[in-house]
């Protein structure tokens, strides 16, 4: 057994990754990541924190939070699109492209899932909060009434993370916040225009500043799956940051392991 | 996979940029005490500046050498002027929850989110009736700028490890890990590019520590000592590829 055969433990480690592959595409397929990301009023597409590159210890972060009120939504069970995107490149540098739901539909499907909350009378929101022991972002179900149009709704939910008041966890964002106004373009991108003063409210540190930025980009589009990013206004303008830091000088989406979730140092 | 699309390690460095945070009407953070998060920046950027010089013999620039205002997207035009091989951005945090410190250390977000971004706003442009400021004719260098820090993200994230790593240890802050984000000011640096948190100005505890010139001499050494670490690595890679 002291011959070394080079080429056989290259075979081995093929097959065994062909398994992983066909394993963690069984998965997905399972768990519904299926051709059409389709929205489905009342029940959110994509709840909760996603990690990604099999930061379970992170993941764990959150979903183990006392805080956390409800655990489960924590964790996406899309969120095998993530590993799928780690497996094929561990080093999760690059994302895969196209990856993200590409499908949006034009303003009448917009308005027709608005509607069709309206009809129902309640729609449920994902609210990202602080959670101020773990400080990362952790969402949290709440059920409200249902404004009559997709404008209306988008800035209610924003006023809900503003006005936040349960227990365990804080808004993001300071109770002086006033949006001026909120909107969604045919493309499926909300504007949420805040007034010109919410710089002031904020204390100049980045980590703050991530984090209102983006509980309201994650608020928005979890909690209307036909919104794919979210453009940050401030008094009507299009701006470079809210207080020296993030970039919001165009739409951005989601980035739920990267941003919301601490990567650790080795 | 796009290995081939990172840029290959340049062997030694030779100019390096820092960037203390804010200055002039942006104070940034402030503590309790009044400490405010521009001084700090300055103070330690100025420290680390010296031990560069002195030890390493580097050319080192910073992107403001007192207190005044500096627009966030010349400072890294500055770096790429100098066509520098780090850039180097240092700040102080603030947090609503006065127990929380340590340091952290970002470099920028994703390629493939940001494209995906761009090419909404791309596509919504039409629709918005704002494409005057962001778009237009700086759409394009935008654009190319973005390119460019994507080219050195890999190393941008090996520093990023290197400086946590020294601060953990030699600061002895806690450990909050690296992160990415999309900083304003990293946006556009042709180089590898981070962002330094050294510790909060909201937990006392912290902002005390930062009042005191021997504790940001020990970070502005922590700092060095990664970007030695960072330099070593580089002529190490650098010297084993032969060249093309």
């Amino acid at each position: 057994m002291a011959k070394t055969q080079p080429g056989k433990s290259w075979r081995v480690i093929a097959f065994a990754s062909l398994i992983l592959v066909v394993l963690l595409a069984t998965l997905w397929l399972v768990y519904g990541g299926g051709p059409e990301p389709g929205a489905q009023p009342g029940e959110p597409e994509r709840p909760g924190v996603t990690p990604a590159e099999g930061e379970s210890e992170d993941a764990a972060l959150v979903a183990g939070s006392d805080a956390a009120v409800d655990a489960a939504d924590a964790v996406d069970p899309q969120s095998d699109e993530g590993l799928l995107a780690g497996a094929v490149d561990p080093s999760g540098a690059e994302l895969q492209e196209g990856e993200l739901p590409l499908a949006h539909g034009r303003l009448e499907a917009l308005n027709a899932a608005a509607e069709q909350r309206a009809e129902q009378g309640t729609m449920t929101l994902q609210l990202f909060l602080v959670a101020p022991t773990v400080e990362v972002l952790v969402s949290v179900n709440r059920e409200i009434e249902a404004a009559p149009t997709l404008e209306s709704q988008v800035e209610r939910a924003v006023q809900e993370l503003i006005g936040w008041t349960g227990v365990g966890m804080i808004s993001p964002l300071p109770a002086e916040t006033v949006v001026r106004e909120a909107w969604v373009s045919p493309g499926g991108i909300a504007f949420v225009d805040f007034d010109a003063t919410l710089p002031d409210y904020l204390a100049g540190g980045s980590l703050e500043e991530i984090q209102a930025v983006y509980s309201v980009v994650a608020t928005v589009t979890s909690s209307f799956p036909e919104i794919r990013a979210v453009q940050i206004l401030v008094g009507g303008e299009q701006t470079d940051t809210l207080d020296g830091h993030v970039d919001i000088s165009r739409p951005l989406l989601p980035q739920y392991d990267k941003v919301l979730l601490n990567r650790r140092a080795r | 996979m796009t290995v081939s699309a990172y840029a290959v390690p340049q062997q030694g460095l030779s100019t390096i940029v820092i960037d203390p945070g804010h200055g002039g009407s942006e104070i940034g953070a402030t503590a309790p005490n009044g400490l405010t998060e521009k001084e700090i920046a300055l103070d330690i950027a100025k420290r680390l500046r010296d031990l560069i010089r002195e030890r390493l013999g580097l050319q080192v620039h910073l992107t403001r050498e007192s207190d005044y205002d500096v627009a966030l997207e010349s400072r890294t035009e500055k770096a790429n002027n100098l066509q520098a091989d780090l850039f180097i951005s240092i700040h102080a945090n603030s947090y609503r929850g006065r127990g929380v410190r340590g340091a952290e250390t970002y470099f920028l977000s994703d390629k493939a989110t940001d494209d995906d971004a761009r090419r909404v706003a791309a596509l919504e442009n039409d629709a918005l009736g704002l494409e005057s400021s962001a778009q237009g004719d700086t759409g394009l260098q935008l654009l190319l700028w973005d390119m460019a820090q994507t080219l050195h993200l890999r190393e941008s994230s090996v520093l990023a490890e290197a400086i946590q790593a020294e601060l953990n240890r030699l600061a002895g802050t806690g450990n909050r890990g690296i992160k990415q984000a999309p900083f304003r000011v990293l946006r556009g640096a042709d180089m590898p590019a981070v962002l330094v948190e050294v510790g909060f100005l909201s937990n006392p505890d912290e902002a005390q520590s930062l009042g005191d010139p021997r504790y940001r001499q020990r970070i502005a050494t922590a700092l060095f000592n990664s970007l030695e670490q960072y330099r070593r690595r580089q002529d190490r890679i650098a010297g084993g590829t032969p060249r093309q």
